[in-house]
């Protein structure tokens, strides 16, 4: 589903994000990205929604290479693609079921469908009540389950989620999760990136550790000694 | 419905949107819009008005050349040839002696007539040579005239008693009249696609947050961007729907202006169809320009 290929990533203020990045995920694969605040999982993300284009290298989705894709093509790659941002990215002048609605709207499906599907998932992230809320009268929990609602509602082939959990307490924390492992096991690949030691020591899945940028570990998550620098820098290997 | 229909809702809906979330700018691109479109519909009906009446003076102007009484058929024949032959003659029309005389006495009241035998009076057989529409009205009935006299069977030429100077000179105030009124009506519209711009403007940028969002869930340029165009184009036909609702109601009043108070039994038509159909299509053109150049200068998708 994603491939990696030599990739390097130096923003235009000369800051180096990524640094030979080579990296392969298969299809319905559940993968952590970690690493402390600064490695470049972030940028990971946006490299693979082809938000920013890589210095060089090459960077293949669901064997489109992101690269070379023309702009008017990159919505719909995006559009198999659900993201569950850090910071929610919410429409905050529309209501909750509208946010969620709007992956939907874009594909011009008929009103009625698109009513039954966000109702569905709305249920799903226990937030059916709020339908017609503004973002802003909810909780950061609240709004972090409808990024994950408009993430999951299109019922896209890879999930990207950059912190999906970072403001949710840990019984939320653990529905989350549940929700997004269900969805691995229905086909989707996920990847989510975070530096929550609870949830990697909870859920064993294959984790990608990224530090400054560079690629230093790539195997399966159990609590093992790197987790212990949490939102510490990384020594370098 | 399909998914474009279910879309194109989508984009009305947007639009309206945008339109409640900065009225009173909206407002004032409307009324700037209606304002020009009322000056351009206003002073662009009252010049076909003019115009059509002018014509109407012009469409009756003929000179009249008298001809020598004992001119023959033959010579008649030859010089009304030659006088249709001339640049600009557009028909040539011979009127016998007896014509001419039966002509007079219909022009003449009754009472003058009375106890005159209407053998006694005046006639004489005319050519009436009437010049091309468009050059009825300038120098070219003069050196028409001027070159009458001089041909060999030719009496007289009638003077020309239609007031064609003064004609001349209204067209003259109207010409000029007719520039600064387009001047003035180029100037406000610029204005109107000036404040068209600015109110999609501010709309991209008060949604800049949203277009991003909007981009990163696979939203297309198209998809982003037709709102602001229908946004424009909307303000551009709110301005010519007020703007024909007042160009109507100066018509109106105008009419009953010339009516009552210069009692002309004059009917000036300010909104005829090409000048409605004008003033729709410049509204919505114009309102797509000015959210077009908007949302290609400041909309980055």
């Amino acid at each position: 589903m994603i491939q990696l290929y030599h990739v390097n990533m130096r923003y235009p203020n000369g800051v180096d994000a990524l640094h030979d990045i080579n990296l392969r995920v298969r299809e319905g694969e559940f993968v952590y990205l970690c690493g402390p605040s600064g490695a470049g999982k972030s940028t990971l993300i946006k490299l693979i929604l082809a938000y920013e284009q890589a210095t060089s290298g090459q960077v293949l989705v669901a064997g489109r290479n992101v690269q070379v894709l023309k702009a008017s093509s990159i919505p719909y790659l995006r559009r198999n693609i659900g993201v569950v941002w850090q910071d929610f990215k919410l429409l905050n002048r529309r209501t909750v079921f509208d946010n969620v609605a709007i992956s939907l709207e874009i594909l011009g499906l008929r009103p009625r469908e698109i009513n039954r599907r966000v109702h569905q998932i709305l249920e799903v992230v226990g937030l059916d009540r709020y339908a017609t809320t503004m973002p802003l009268m909810l909780s950061g929990g609240e709004q972090q389950r409808v990024a994950i609602a408009r993430a999951l509602v299109n019922e896209p082939t890879l999930l990207l989620a950059d912190e999906p959990t970072g403001n949710l307490d840990p019984e939320l924390s653990v529905e989350i999760m549940n929700l997004l492992l269900d969805l691995q096991q229905k086909g989707t690949t996920v990847m989510v990136a975070t530096h929550d030691r609870s949830l990697l020591e909870r859920y064993s899945q294959r984790r990608i550790l990224l530090n400054r940028g560079h690629l230093i570990e790539d195997g399966l998550s159990s609590g093992g000694t790197m987790l212990d620098a949490d939102d510490e820098e990384v020594s370098h290997r | 419905m399909n998914p474009t229909a279910y879309r194109i809702t989508y984009f009305f809906k947007e639009a309206i949107k945008n339109v409640r979330f900065s009225p009173m700018l909206t407002a004032i691109s409307i009324f700037t819009m209606a304002g020009a479109l009322i000056l351009v519909g206003f002073f662009g009906g009252l010049m076909l008005a003019t115009d059509d009446l002018l014509e109407g003076v012009a469409e009756d102007l003929r000179v009249t050349a008298y001809l020598n009484p004992e001119i023959s058929d033959a010579e008649i024949e030859s010089l009304s040839k030659l006088i249709l032959a001339r640049d600009g003659v557009e028909e040539v029309t011979y009127i016998s002696e007896e014509a001419d005389r039966q002509r007079a006495k219909e022009l003449l009241p009754a009472d003058i007539l009375e106890g005159l035998d209407p053998g006694d009076l005046p006639a004489a057989p005319t050519l009436e040579i009437a010049l091309e529409k468009k050059r009825r009205l300038n120098h070219e009935v003069d050196e028409l005239a001027h070159w009458l006299k001089d041909l060999e069977g030719i009496h007289r030429v009638a003077e020309i008693e239609f007031g064609i100077e003064r004609i001349r000179l209204g067209m003259a105030v109207v010409d000029t009249f007719e520039v600064l009124a387009w001047v003035l009506s180029i100037v406000l519209l610029i204005a109107a696609i000036f404040f068209v711009f600015s109110t999609i403007k501010m709309a991209v940028y008060a949604r800049s947050d949203e277009i991003a969002i909007l981009r990163l869930v696979g939203a297309t340029s198209q998809f982003i961007r037709i709102p602001f165009f229908i946004e424009g184009v909307f303000q551009g036909l709110a301005g010519s729907i007020i703007a024909y609702i007042a160009v109507l109601y100066g018509h109106s009043r105008l009419n009953t202006y010339i009516q009552t108070q210069h009692l002309l039994d004059v009917e000036l038509n300010l909104a005829p169809g090409l000048l409605v159909g004008w003033l729709f299509l410049g509204g919505i053109l114009l309102g797509f320009l000015g959210s077009y150049l908007a949302v290609g200068r400041y909309l980055k998708v």
